[in-house]
């Protein structure tokens, strides 16, 4: 049976037809693991960073007030998103840089037969989603580059705009 | 000159002819010449039944000494040799006086017999038959004579006397017409027999002093006894007739031969006109030889398919039995049985008024009449002949199988068990359904029947396995199960049940009946039909009721149906009616007594006092000899129960009138007899309560009160007398531990069952399970669920309860809205039993049917699996009981985050699309796209984002329609699927730089981010057909050309909850109540 995976797309459009980033949640995974990697703290507001209102609220107990998940607006605003932006560009993306490009991050990790169950037993954030395992390898260090690169912009968009950006789960 | 009309319609000079007798049609059919010899006219029946002769010979006047010769020697007197006895006829001449003689069938005054004579002038150009019916055509013959009595033997006026008050009853005139064309027939028929059959049958026989008085017998029936009636049914005297023409033929042909016959074997040729109460009478070796006769001798055989029944009808006593029994066992290269039923006709007959109802083979009759012979003959060692003491199994010491044969008797296997088992293996990980069947093979071999048990075995994996799209594995064999005699006892169990039977529920059957009746309902029939066996007091109702001595003729008289139907018309209920009808499937002579007893009954009241009260009683008294009458024959213990309540009331109602000083006018004996009959059941009543009160610490368990005799004491009287006999003779210890159990609940439980008519209270391992019983009064409190869940079988019917008998008050609800859940739960297999069950909740609230639950579970199963195994803490979020905790877990369910929901509504939806795609359509789901690099290295392993569905025309080989799935997410927009599939099938082939540019300049794949993206070289696109379920590639080029070039927003058809008549909501509740269990 072709196995499916959730699709996870970051725009600063509504109609998603703007800047933005679209990945499968392995990928997702991946990212975030390696923000964990370097700090737990900050790695949370990434997370968060990537969640809409709905789906924080969701999380996190909060009464929903009418949000379902059709409604896509980011749970981070543009002041909170100042963190997280200097988490991408002053601890992130240098030690990206710093890593061979041919490095393989899930051997690296170890992450073995199920990055979702590795993930899961991080604990912290990362039971509050799964990934779907569909594709786990040849992870290198360029194409996260490209990933944190891309949603630094739609962050950084978001804070010169003032405005929030957008968040969709499918599949 | 005088002319009469030959059978061929021509006019013949008839001066020459001495004595000429006509048929009642007018023609002539045989006179006398100058020298004294006859000739008469003889069809091809006649000839020989050889297919040379029979195509040879032709229809004439033929003398009758040379003709007999001819027949009982056709070697020394051959066919070419009677052409010179065939009557030359001079033709008649115009002006020749014509003379017909016809009967009068005068309806309104019918006489025996009647005649008309019509004289009229021959003309050369005259026809006188009918062109289309071959009938004389009286219109051109003139005004006939008055017509006038010709004087007939005793018999034939007398057998037409007695029987032509049958036509008052008939509705029409042309009814009454046909009737009395029998009747008249008939009558003459018998009035030749007497003449000219009973002298060649007698002939030098004043020795066979059985065979004088049988002749003699049956002549004093013809004349004084009405065999038909009170209202005779016009197709069983057709019978008759049919049958004495038969004989007469048979034997007028035959009369060389039968001339020369012993004494024994005329007298079997006489069997087949005796009426089955003569026959009673002919010792059984006689019938015996009879059989044989039959089946040794071609032209002995000939239309005797009736005497071969009527000899086993006619067979009663239990020696005759058992003699009859031995000759059917007997074997000369096949059994006697195997033997006669292969040579009986395979026709069917419908007016056969014993054994079965309606239209039958005549095979059937057959095995149901050995049955009935069976059942009380030493083959049945469970039968025990009166004057027999039971050994300590409580079966007949003589019994065949015990005694000299026990050789012959299979013992090891002599259950066979039916029907269909599931179970669950380990860890509920899989269900196994096994069938099991058994088939008798082909003809019997000697007395040995051979089965051979087919089984087969389904095993669905349901559980924790992530691939079992087509996890079923079947299996079917056939084995050779066991040789059995053809008499002896063989159990069936679970062989389909019906609750209003006895047979499948233990009950010994012979094996040959297995051998015939291979479907169940034939064995239903078979235990439908009661047998006759004699019955307290029936004589002495009988006696009373039909006025002493009479009674046997009154049985006589009262053979048919339709007499039955008109009595029971004017006097009782609809219900009375029903079981009357139940009793005529029985023998003939359960026929007559009742109609006997019904007729009598309502003379008795018309004669008897005016006061309401007293009629009442009488009322009550006749219905107890009724209820005999009908049971008598009866197996059944609901017949004797009937009896039994039946002599209770009327014992009441005497009671009751003389405590009012009202005499009853009983005929002495009659009261004593329903007393007897009230008090032994009130015996058997005393009896039945120090047993149940007998149940001790061994039976009920240490310690544990006896609570039965208290409960049962709580019945109604008719309830304790039903109870006692549905399961007073119940021996398990066990039933009655469960019975007592928690105050005789279950016992309590019955008399609800008992009265609300729930007929699976009769089975024992039923009533021992409070499951079912509590399940069952639930389920049938609802009319609707009670309509869909009876029709079921009763094994069906108790997995169905065990499985939701207890189930919530919402899913009851869902079965109460949609009994045809049962429906479809019945016709399930195992493996889709065992879903219904873990999703009772969606499936009996949603129209999603087993199959698609079962698409539904291959993804559930893998949320389920993520949940226990990966995600132990979540595990609190179902297995809390809390509202909060529930919550929680729907959410956990709903969210997009964690389980990738889309496979909820897209499993069902390849079911969903596939039922509902056109000749001229192919459907696909998840069409996705993967891009691979120069050397052909796939890039992305899942997809970029999937079009859900995609229907393509084959016609127009083009994708016509896009389906959105929307469940439980509706995180997309119609026109995205439509930009999306434009988007994909814009990307250039072929050209590296033309393709990279258009992916990072795309508005849709622009943002779409994938490793290796920037090495993208060319594109298929991966989907699944919903018919075979299996992934489909189709390369870019086709995929583009397989695209129309725009789309509008009506191309895309969601696909949604409401799509399987249900909600988002009740989808995840489902689940939630699946993942719990």
């Amino acid at each position: 049976m072709n196995k499916k995976s959730k699709h996870l797309d970051i725009n600063r459009s509504e109609n998603f037809n703007g800047l933005g980033l679209g990945i499968n949640f392995d990928d997702y995974g991946i990212l975030l693991y390696f923000a964990f990697t370097i700090s737990n703290e900050k790695a949370k507001r990434l997370y968060e960073a990537t969640l809409s209102e709905y789906y924080f609220r969701l999380e996190n107990e909060i009464p929903l007030e009418g949000l379902s998940e059709i409604d896509f607006q980011s749970h981070a605003s543009s002041s909170s998103l100042l963190q997280v932006v200097e988490f991408i560009k002053d601890d992130i993306l240098p030690n990206l840089e710093g890593l061979s490009p041919t490095l393989d991050f899930t051997n690296t990790w170890e992450v073995g037969g199920s990055l979702d169950r590795f993930l899961i037993s991080q604990g912290s954030f990362f039971l509050n989603f799964h990934v779907d395992d569909v594709d786990i390898d040849g992870f290198n260090p360029p194409y996260l580059i490209e990933l944190f690169n891309r949603l630094l912009s739609i962050f950084e968009e978001s804070i010169i705009n003032d405005s929030y950006y957008f968040v969709r789960v499918s599949s | 000159m005088k002319s009469v009309i030959l059978y061929n319609g021509s006019a013949v000079a008839s001066e020459l002819l001495i004595d000429p007798k006509f048929s009642i049609n007018g023609y002539l059919s045989s006179f006398k010449t100058l020298e004294g010899k006859k000739y008469v006219h003889l069809n091809r029946r006649y000839f020989r039944n050889d297919p040379i002769e029979q195509d040879a010979s032709r229809p004439g006047y033929y003398e009758e000494v040379a003709f007999a010769q001819h027949i009982s020697n056709p070697n020394e007197y051959p066919l070419i040799e009677l052409k010179k006895d065939r009557y030359n006829f001079s033709p008649a001449r115009p002006g020749d006086q014509i003379e017909v003689s016809m009967a009068d069938f005068n309806t309104e005054n019918p006489q025996f017999y009647r005649k008309r004579v019509f004289r009229f002038t021959h003309q050369e150009s005259n026809r006188y038959l009918g062109s289309r019916d071959g009938v004389l055509r009286t219109t051109d013959m003139g005004t006939p004579d008055p017509s006038s009595i010709v004087p007939q033997s005793a018999e034939s006026t007398g057998f037409f006397n007695n029987h032509k008050d049958g036509l008052d009853a008939l509705p029409d005139e042309n009814a009454k017409r046909d009737y009395l064309e029998d009747l008249v027939v008939a009558s003459l028929l018998i009035g030749s027999i007497k003449r000219i059959i009973f002298p060649i049958i007698l002939h030098e026989a004043s020795s066979c002093t059985e065979l004088t008085a049988l002749v003699d017998n049956l002549q004093a029936d013809w004349r004084t006894e009405k065999l038909f009636g009170p209202t005779t049914n016009p197709e069983e005297l057709q019978d008759y007739k049919e049958g004495l023409y038969n004989f007469y033929r048979s034997v007028y042909k035959n009369q060389n031969l039968v001339r020369a016959f012993s004494c024994q074997k005329r007298l079997l040729k006489l069997f087949k006109l005796l009426p089955i109460k003569t026959l009673k009478t002919v010792p059984v070796e006689s019938k015996i030889q009879a059989l044989n006769l039959y089946l040794g001798d071609e032209t002995f055989r000939e239309n005797d398919d009736h005497l071969v029944l009527n000899i086993l009808t006619s067979t009663e006593q239990d020696t005759n039995v058992n003699a009859m029994m031995d000759y059917l066992e007997s074997t000369i290269e096949t059994s006697k049985y195997f033997a006669i039923y292969s040579v009986l006709d395979t026709g069917r007959i419908n007016r056969y008024t014993f054994g079965l109802a309606g239209e039958q083979p005549i095979q059937k009759h057959y095995v149901y009449l050995v049955y009935n012979l069976w059942k009380k003959s030493r083959y049945n060692a469970a039968y025990i002949p009166e004057g027999v003491t039971a050994n300590e199994d409580g079966l007949n010491p003589n019994a065949f199988f015990l005694s000299d044969a026990a050789e012959n008797f299979r013992a090891d296997s002599t259950v066979l068990e039916f029907g269909v088992r599931s179970e669950r293996g380990p860890d509920n990980a899989y269900q196994t359904t096994r069938t099991t069947n058994y088939e008798p093979v082909s003809d019997i071999d000697g007395n040995v029947i051979t089965i051979n048990k087919e089984s087969s075995s389904t095993q669905i994996r349901i559980k924790n396995v992530p691939a079992f799209s087509d996890g079923s594995l079947s299996t079917s064999q056939s084995t050779f199960y066991g040789k059995y005699h053809i008499f002896q006892s063989i159990t069936l169990i679970g062989y389909k049940p019906d609750l209003e039977l006895t047979i499948p529920n233990g009950d010994p059957i012979p094996a040959f009946l297995l051998h015939y009746a291979k479907e169940f309902e034939d064995l239903k029939e078979f235990d439908a039909a009661v047998v006759l066996t004699a019955e307290i007091a029936l004589e002495v109702g009988l006696l009373f009721f039909t006025g002493g001595i009479s009674t046997i003729r009154h049985l006589r008289h009262l053979r048919h149906v339709s007499g039955v139907v008109k009595v029971i018309k004017n006097g009782l209920t609809t219900a009375d009616k029903i079981l009357i009808w139940r009793g005529l499937e029985g023998a003939s002579e359960v026929v007559a007594v009742t109609a006997g007893m019904i007729t009598s009954f309502n003379t008795y009241l018309a004669s008897i006092t005016n006061y309401p009260e007293e009629r009442a009683a009488a009322e009550k008294t006749a219905q107890t000899f009724m209820w005999l009458a009908i049971f008598s024959a009866g197996t059944a213990a609901a017949g004797r129960l009937k009896t039994a309540q039946a002599a209770s009331e009327a014992i009441d109602e005497i009671n009751l009138l003389t405590t009012n000083n009202i005499t009853v006018n009983l005929p002495t004996g009659i009261e004593e007899i329903l007393r007897t009959i009230k008090a032994s059941n009130l015996l058997d009543a005393t009896l039945f309560k120090q047993t149940l009160g007998s149940y001790g610490d061994d039976i009920l368990g240490n310690g544990v009160p006896n609570k039965l005799l208290s409960t049962y004491n709580e019945f109604t009287e008719p309830a304790r007398i039903a109870f006692r006999k549905e399961h007073g003779l119940v021996k398990d210890p066990d039933f009655w531990r469960k019975l007592n159990e928690e105050d005789a609940y279950l016992l309590d439980k019955w008399e609800d069952l008992w009265q609300q008519m729930i007929t699976d209270r009769l089975l024992p391992d039923f009533l021992k399970e409070k499951v079912l019983v509590d399940g069952i009064i639930k389920y049938y409190s609802e009319a609707l669920i009670r309509t869909a869940l009876e029709p079921l079988d009763n094994p069906t019917r108790s997995e169905f309860l065990r499985s939701f008998g207890d189930t919530t008050q919402e899913v009851f609800d869902g079965f109460n809205n949609r009994p045809s859940k049962i429906t479809e739960w019945g016709e399930a297999t195992g493996g889709e039993r065992t879903l219904a069950l873990d999703y009772d909740y969606l499936w009996s609230r949603s129209k999603l049917d087993l199959v698609q639950i079962r698409d539904l579970n291959h993804f559930v199963i893998q949320i389920r699996k993520k949940i226990f195994v990966d995600h132990q803490f979540a595990l609190e979020f179902f297995k809390g009981i809390e509202p909060s905790d529930k919550v929680k877990a729907l959410e956990y369910l709903k969210n997009g985050r964690r389980v990738t929901v889309g496979n909820y509504i897209e499993e069902l939806a390849k079911e969903y699309i596939r039922l509902n795609l056109t000749n001229t359509e192919q459907g696909f789901v998840s069409a996705d796209i993967k891009f691979f690099d120069k050397d052909g290295v796939l890039l992305n392993k899942s997809g970029i984002r999937d079009i859900d569905g995609l229907i393509y025309d084959t016609e127009q080989k083009k994708f016509t329609k896009i389906l959105s799935c929307k469940f439980p997410i509706n995180a997309t927009k119609r026109q995205d699927e439509i930009d999306y599939l434009l988007a994909y099938g814009g990307i250039p082939v072929g050209d590296t730089d033309n393709l990279l540019n258009y992916l990072s300049t795309q508005e849709l794949l622009k943002n779409k981010s994938w490793k290796g993206k920037n090495k993208s070289f060319t594109y298929e696109i991966r989907m699944t057909d919903v018919e075979t379920r299996k992934e489909v590639i189709m390369e870019s080029d086709e995929f583009i050309r397989s695209l129309k070039d725009s789309y509008s927003i009506d191309d895309v058809k969601e696909i949604n909850s409401n799509s399987f008549e249900t909600t988002n909501e009740e989808i995840i509740l489902g689940i939630y109540n699946f993942i719990r269990k």
